[in-house]
């Protein structure tokens, strides 16, 4: 009977994007209020990721750049919609996404992990060479193949 | 009865002629140099088969978070690039779709670049 008992969750993890310049301190009692909300609701955070200051790939209301936080916690369904509620009452809070990564995880089986912090990526400027296999074809050629074969 | 005839002759002549531009506008921008001169004939010529890089690597996984691994089914413009031409199959060619509307959302990667 003690295995009947295991406790089913869904993993979820939502991405939100901040304002660059966000103090530290603030970042960190964001990451606090999404803990104790996934807490309350009965999830476990497993990990904070901040990806830090990255430039978009186009503006948000009028920022050109935004700080990353990946956030993957478990729970049940109606979690995300609790946290996303409180993502939409935080100012500095620009976007956010959830995204369920997976259904039927143990609960207990999922250990909290540290929070990490991981190197912004780098903007690669990538020679058009590299791309030279999936050139954009010129879609009128498409059109005119077929006469060009009655020939 | 003959002016059909002659206008197709000259419309085909035409295609002809830019077909053969368009194939040497093709090399010069270094898109897909390893068949555009067979091109220019039609569906005669055989280029290389292309395998889904998702099949062919078992361990790699569509990620809508990896910006660099995306972006090689874009085109300079933003848009996705399509399965005959990325030569992905089915499957992965709907998961790299949804990832990389996913990473649109987030502003990871373009909806469209203005100037390309």
């Amino acid at each position: 009977m003690a295995e009947a008992q295991k406790r089913l969750v869904r993993e979820y993890e939502t991405i939100y994007l901040m304002k660059a310049d966000t103090p530290d301190d603030q970042v960190e009692e964001i990451k606090e209020r999404l803990r104790a909300v996934v807490a309350r609701e009965g999830g476990k955070v497993i990990r904070f990721t901040n990806q830090g200051k990255r430039k978009t790939a186009f503006p948000i209301a009028k920022n050109p750049k935004a700080v990353f936080m990946h956030c993957l916690y478990i729970g049940n369904p109606g979690l995300v919609g609790e946290v996303e509620r409180n993502l939409k009452i935080i100012d500095v809070v620009m976007k956010y996404q959830s995204i369920r990564l997976a259904d039927g995880v143990d609960f207990d089986a999922r250990a909290v992990e540290q929070d990490v912090k991981v190197a912004p990526v780098e903007e690669e400027a990538r020679p058009r060479d590299e791309r030279a296999e999936f050139g954009e074809r010129p879609e009128e050629s498409f059109g005119e193949q077929p006469e060009i074969g009655e020939e | 009865m003959a002016r059909p005839g002659e206008g197709g002759g000259k419309f085909g002549g035409g295609g002809y002629g830019g077909g053969f531009g368009r194939g040497g506008g093709r090399d010069d921008r270094g898109d897909r140099g390893d068949r555009g001169g067979e091109e220019a004939g039609g569906r005669r010529g055989f280029g290389r088969r292309k395998v889904c890089r998702f099949c062919a690597d078992k361990t790699l996984k569509v990620d809508y978070k990896d910006q660099g691994q995306l972006k090689y089914f874009l085109t300079e413009r933003g848009k996705i690039i399509p399965r005959r031409i990325s030569g992905n199959c089915a499957l992965h060619q709907r998961e790299v779709a949804t990832a990389i509307k996913r990473a649109r959302m987030l502003a990871i990667l373009p909806y469209t670049v203005a100037s390309a």
